[in-house]
């Protein structure tokens, strides 16, 4: 009986150690920042932009300072004329969307047809095809406010998919 | 601590490039070494040097039979499992951008704005070609050779490998926001006044941008003039910022690629301009 109690007292201690060990234990997670997700009901109607700022992929990765990292350019181009739309089905779902660029640039392959989304409650990615046109583009959704949403444009290498190197970032405003 | 070590070395790098030009010397060998001819860095003829700031190379070819003696001598870059500069030119007729300076008598060197900016790479290229080649991802190299303008008849050196770390920001007179592009992107050349030598150029706010995109295959846009479309914005006393998408700045016609943008700028005055320089990375972009 004293052997068992000895030895259940040695496996007692022990436990505690790695109990503490692990608690005193830092772990380094990873800086993720959180893609805020919006509903399908939040998207519907049409967008105007507001700001557009460019992001150095390189120079994000790099560490380089903030103001090489992006850079402003709605006052560059005529921005505030570009437009974005989308409507929702009877049933409240994804249906169309038009992009009406007016002057400004536009870097979508494809400017009408359906959307999609990654999710219709916690929407992270925006989806932009039509079944007659080859192309498609994608959305990634930052942030919004009830009259404000923020989406972001990847503009991956031809020969690398993986390889982002710069992404842009509208601000819409509800018209 | 990982975050602060850092800082420290980019501070310490930082420091290095902002007093101190880096010098790196070599003595040239008639064929290869092993392990690519890599010349590892020993603190002192061969520094460590960052990707992202001027170096300036100077060989010794005196053992080299075939080189030495040489009234002129060039430059071959590359990064083994990579690619090679884009001024390369043709192995049996180097340009005169590859021309190196003499220093002495079998002595020659060449300064390289960056390894990024001569071989117009982005540091991932950089990694993945030194994993190429079999090492770690941080074993980057730059490599080159020294060799006649026609290099083809045996005047050449063996490859000369030496090693580079990652990027640290050096402010440039021109720098191009982002470094990698494709030509449907907005570009912005951006002019750092305070960084100008050219003394006619030191104090006018009056500059205007000549740009030159040389396409795949052949064939040469440039854009240039003093017009107000050309005209730079100053964002602060002595920095000034032109944008605009390559591909419609240069009227590409369809399936043309823009291979690099020389970018000069000048003043009003005619003849008074800041000497040109090529700048950031064309990507072609995926649809």
């Amino acid at each position: 009986m004293k052997n068992i109690i000895s030895h259940n007292l040695v496996l007692l201690v022990v436990a505690s150690w790695l109990l503490l060990l692990s608690a005193c234990n830092v772990f380094d997670y990873p800086e993720i920042e959180e893609p805020i997700s919006v509903k399908v009901s939040e998207l519907n109607g049409t967008w105007r932009v507001s700001k557009v700022t460019q992001f150095d992929q390189e120079a994000i990765d790099n560490g380089f300072p903030e103001d090489v990292q992006k850079r402003d350019i709605t006052a560059q181009f005529p921005f505030a004329e570009y437009n974005l739309a989308f409507t929702l089905d009877a049933q409240g779902r994804p249906a169309t969307f038009l992009v009406t660029p007016g002057n400004a640039p536009n870097f979508l392959a494809i400017n009408s047809g359906s959307w999609s989304v990654d999710h219709p409650v916690f929407t992270t990615q925006i989806n932009l095809f039509d079944a007659t046109n080859p192309n498609s583009a994608a959305f990634r959704v930052k942030r919004i406010s009830s009259d404000v949403i923020a989406l972001q444009l990847l503009r991956n290498a031809a020969d690398d998919a993986n390889t982002l190197y710069l992404f842009y970032e509208y601000e819409f405003t509800k018209n | 601590m990982k975050k602060i070590f850092s800082f420290i070395l980019l501070l310490a790098l930082f420091s290095v490039s902002a007093f101190a030009q880096v010098e790196v010397r070599v003595k040239a060998t008639a064929s290869t070494a092993p392990d690519d001819g890599f010349i590892p860095p020993d603190g002192n003829d061969v520094v460590l040097f960052s990707f992202t700031e001027p170096v300036k190379i100077i060989v010794d070819i005196s053992e080299v039979p075939n080189l030495a003696g040489a009234g002129e001598l060039f430059i071959w870059g590359f990064l083994n499992g990579c690619c090679g500069a884009p001024t390369n030119g043709e192995f049996c007729g180097s340009p005169n951008s590859s021309r190196m300076v003499q220093e002495g008598p079998n002595l020659f060197s060449f300064t390289i704005p960056s390894v990024r900016d001569y071989m117009q790479t982005g540091f991932k290229q950089a990694r993945d070609a030194a994993v190429s080649r079999g090492r770690n991802p941080d074993e980057t190299r730059f490599g080159f050779l020294v060799k006649l303008r026609d290099g083809c008849n045996g005047g050449q050196s063996g490859d000369m490998n030496i090693a580079f770390t990652g990027p640290v920001y050096v402010k440039q007179k021109y720098e191009l926001f982002p470094f990698n592009y494709s030509q449907g992107d907005v570009i912005t050349v951006v002019y750092n006044q305070d960084l100008e030598d050219e003394a006619g150029m030191q104090s006018t706010s009056d500059v205007y941008l000549y740009a030159r995109a040389t396409l795949a295959g052949g064939g040469t846009r440039e854009v240039s003039g003093i017009t107000p479309e050309l005209k730079l914005n100053s964002e602060t006393s002595d920095r000034f910022t032109i944008s605009f998408i390559p591909k419609e700045f240069f009227g590409l016609n369809e399936g043309e690629q823009i291979n690099n943008i020389t970018v000069e700028i000048r003043s009003a005055i005619a003849g008074v301009g800041s000497g040109e320089g090529i700048v950031g990375s064309v990507f072609t972009l995926r649809e």
